[in-house]
């Protein structure tokens, strides 16, 4: 992967919401490098982080959230770095970079559509805050952007509500109004979850078409793992805030480190096994967002804990072939050295 | 869209005609009708009641007849333009109605405009700073008004005018202006009064407005589709004022339906209070003397008002949210 020039560093970066309940720690000390020209899925279940840690890329972290940590270094942008996590959260500086440099497609494609304008309008703002083109200039081009995602009839889809779309064409109308300034990196939330299995697969290879050709980086957040390996070239598997284990797709799907990437692929169906089998569960249940896991969050329902998994926090370590996991049993090493 | 309202429009005849029919019965209900109080108004003042006189009175204005028949001729004038006649003012009804009809207008939409200028920015403001210092103190005050009847706020600033600035606030008109005809000096003293009355009028409802403002807005602000605006690198006003905030305003826009039949009803008391030539405090007494005609077209008006509003609101929803079909 090193062969491909650096678009965005994240460098051990915090986020905690700050509630009346106490304060969560949603994303801790996550470090990931994205290049240009290249996917990164991030896997993990409800809660593990991973929607906070893109909206934090945004600066979009909804209140009481805070990045309270890191860095995050874009290297896209004129090409001078820049550290993200440090403009000013609604200032000019950042709305530059948001919707024309790195643009999010969010979770659901139902709700990110405004009710109240038309389709064409919607995908407008970002090319009338970004570009200077002209109105009749920017339906042109919406309309061939529609058409490039796959959208029949663009110049009646144009004018439409997003009511009036099924799913799988409002989700193409998100991916539409994302790319629209040609961005750079492409953060993609669950883009294909709120839809049924066949277009699922149709969004995926939308997907699949738009990296080719749009020569865009993409950070794909799912929590179904074989989604992402059709997808990704590097894989980031987060549990409680943290990455737990990275590594080429292709082979973190093939042969899991971690016993929670482990758990997670033994508990989805698979084709050809036999139907009375049961599946296999993740003992013990998500970890309480307002508990400090004393030792990795994982132990407790870990099967291969050692006694210093209760005490002591893993970091990431680079095994054979660009593997990386933060787990003491795996690693080999229980001294735990820091 | 032209061919729902034409249908709307069709719709209202029954129903105003059924209103009619109801509110005529309903005005009719207590025994008597304006003659038998007026006896007995004279008789309390020991005055001769001529009895011939009253029945000769009675055939003429049709009271000895079933009261469909009464409802007949009472609507057969009003399709001709004529509304009959007050017997308490000893005026025809449009005469008695006219001039108030145009104060209570001039009150009421003064008042609305005041109520949605403040609402609407006020509420946006509390939202967008939720449990900021700024929106304790806007919560305060709107509970505050809501809690403060209106009658109440009105003898307070009476009082404040009486006690500290020693001017008389009541009424909508100086003495030397109340009777004169109308002219640009009357419409300057008009305007000089009229503060106190939108005031009263208007506080309970902007700090309804306020509320539900806050709260619709709060609702919009987490929506996903405000973050993806925000993704897309608008700037916050701009999004705020796109997005969430021209949903929130649905519930106010619905809400002026109740505009027109309160100009009528609304605010009885704080007009009685603050002695207000307006409509109010007439449709009270015509009801309570049994002024039957006075009485009947004020009802009248109410609902026509009522339906028309409704409709006008509905088409301002329609036009201001698409999801809103016209089936």
């Amino acid at each position: 992967m090193s062969a491909k020039p650096l678009l965005l560093e994240i460098k051990n970066l915090d986020v905690n919401f700050y509630l009346d309940e106490g304060t969560v720690e949603a994303v801790q000390d996550v470090s990931l490098d994205i290049y240009q020209d290249y996917a990164l899925g991030i896997v993990g279940e409800s809660g593990c982080g991973k929607s906070v840690l893109s909206q934090a890329i945004m600066r979009i972290v909804p209140r009481p959230g805070e990045i309270t940590g890191g860095e995050l270094v874009y290297h896209g942008h004129n090409s001078h770095p820049v550290d993200i996590a440090k403009l000013d959260g609604t200032g000019k500086a950042i709305r530059a970079i948001r919707g024309n440099e790195i643009a999010l497609i969010l979770q659901e494609p139902m709700a990110a559509l405004s009710p109240l304008y038309t389709v064409g309008n919607q995908i407008r703002d970002a090319l009338f805050q970004h570009t200077s083109m002209s109105r009749n200039e920017a339906r042109d081009y919406i309309i061939e952007l529609l058409d490039q995602v796959g959208i029949p009839q663009p110049e009646t889809r144009i004018d439409q509500y997003p009511f009036e779309l099924s799913g799988g064409l409002r989700q193409r109308v998100v991916i539409a109004m994302a790319i629209a300034c040609k961005p750079k990196l492409l953060i993609a939330d669950e883009p294909t979850t709120a839809l049924d299995v066949t277009i699922q697969a149709q969004i995926l290879k939308l997907f699949q078409e738009l990296k080719d050709s749009l020569e865009i980086s993409i950070i794909f957040i799912s929590h179904d793992l074989a989604v992402i390996s059709e997808i990704a070239d590097e894989v980031a598997v987060m549990y409680n805030g943290r990455v737990v284990e990275k590594g080429p797709a292709s082979k973190v799907f093939a042969e899991p480190l971690h016993p929670y990437t482990v758990g997670l692929l033994k508990s989805v169906p698979k084709l050809g096994v036999k139907s009375r089998e049961r599946l296999t569960v993740i003992e013990g249940s998500v970890p309480d967002p307002f508990m400090k896991y004393k030792g990795c969050a994982f132990h407790p329902r870990c099967s291969i804990r050692e006694e210093v998994c209760t005490v002591q926090c893993p970091t990431l370590k680079t095994l054979e072939q660009e593997r990386e996991v933060a787990c003491f049993p795996i690693q080999g090493n229980t001294g735990g050295t820091e | 869209m032209i061919s729902y309202i034409i249908r709307r429009i069709f719709y209202m005849i029954p129903t105003l005609i059924i209103i009619s029919m109801i509110s005529f019965a309903v005005i009719q209900l207590p025994p008597g009708d304006y003659l038998t109080t007026k006896i007995a108004q004279l008789q309390a003042q020991d005055e001769l009641v001529n009895i011939d006189l009253i029945e000769a009175l009675r055939a003429e204005y049709g009271l000895d007849k079933p009261v469909y028949v009464q409802y007949g001729k009472w609507i057969w004038n009003i399709l001709h333009g004529n509304f009959g006649y007050s017997w308490e003012w000893q005026k025809p009804v449009e005469e008695v109605i006219g001039e108030r009809i145009l104060l209570t207008a001039i009150i009421s939409f003064t008042a609305t405009f005041m109520i949605y200028l403040v609402a609407i920015p006020v509420g946006i403001f509390s939202a967008t700073n939720k449990y900021s210092v700024g929106d304790y103190l806007v919560t305060i005050i709107a509970f505050v008004g809501l809690a403060l009847p209106n009658f109440l706020l009105a003898l307070l600033l009476l009082f404040i005018g009486y006690a500290v600035f020693d001017v008389s606030l009541a009424g909508l008109f100086s003495s030397e202006f109340a009777n004169a005809p109308w002219s640009a000096a009357k419409v300057g003293d008009l305007l000089k009064h009229l503060w106190i009355p939108v005031i009263v009028v208007g506080t309970t409802s902007t700090a309804g407005r306020i509320r539900v403002m806050r709260g619709n807005l709060l609702d919009e602000l987490n929506k996903p589709y405000v973050m993806a605006a925000r993704a897309k690198g608008l700037s916050e006003i701009k999004l705020l004022f796109k997005y969430p905030v021209r949903v929130a305003l649905n519930p106010l826009i619905s809400g002026l339906s109740v505009l027109l039949p309160q100009m009528i009803s609304g605010a009885t008391i704080t007009a009685v209070v603050l002695g207000l030539p307006t409509t109010g405090p007439m449709l009270l007494g015509a009801l309570r003397s049994q002024d039957v005609y006075l009485a009947g077209a004020f009802i009248l008006l109410l609902c026509t008002l009522t339906v028309i509003s409704t409709l006008l609101s509905d088409i301002l929803l329609a036009w201001s949210d698409p999801r809103i079909q016209y089936e």
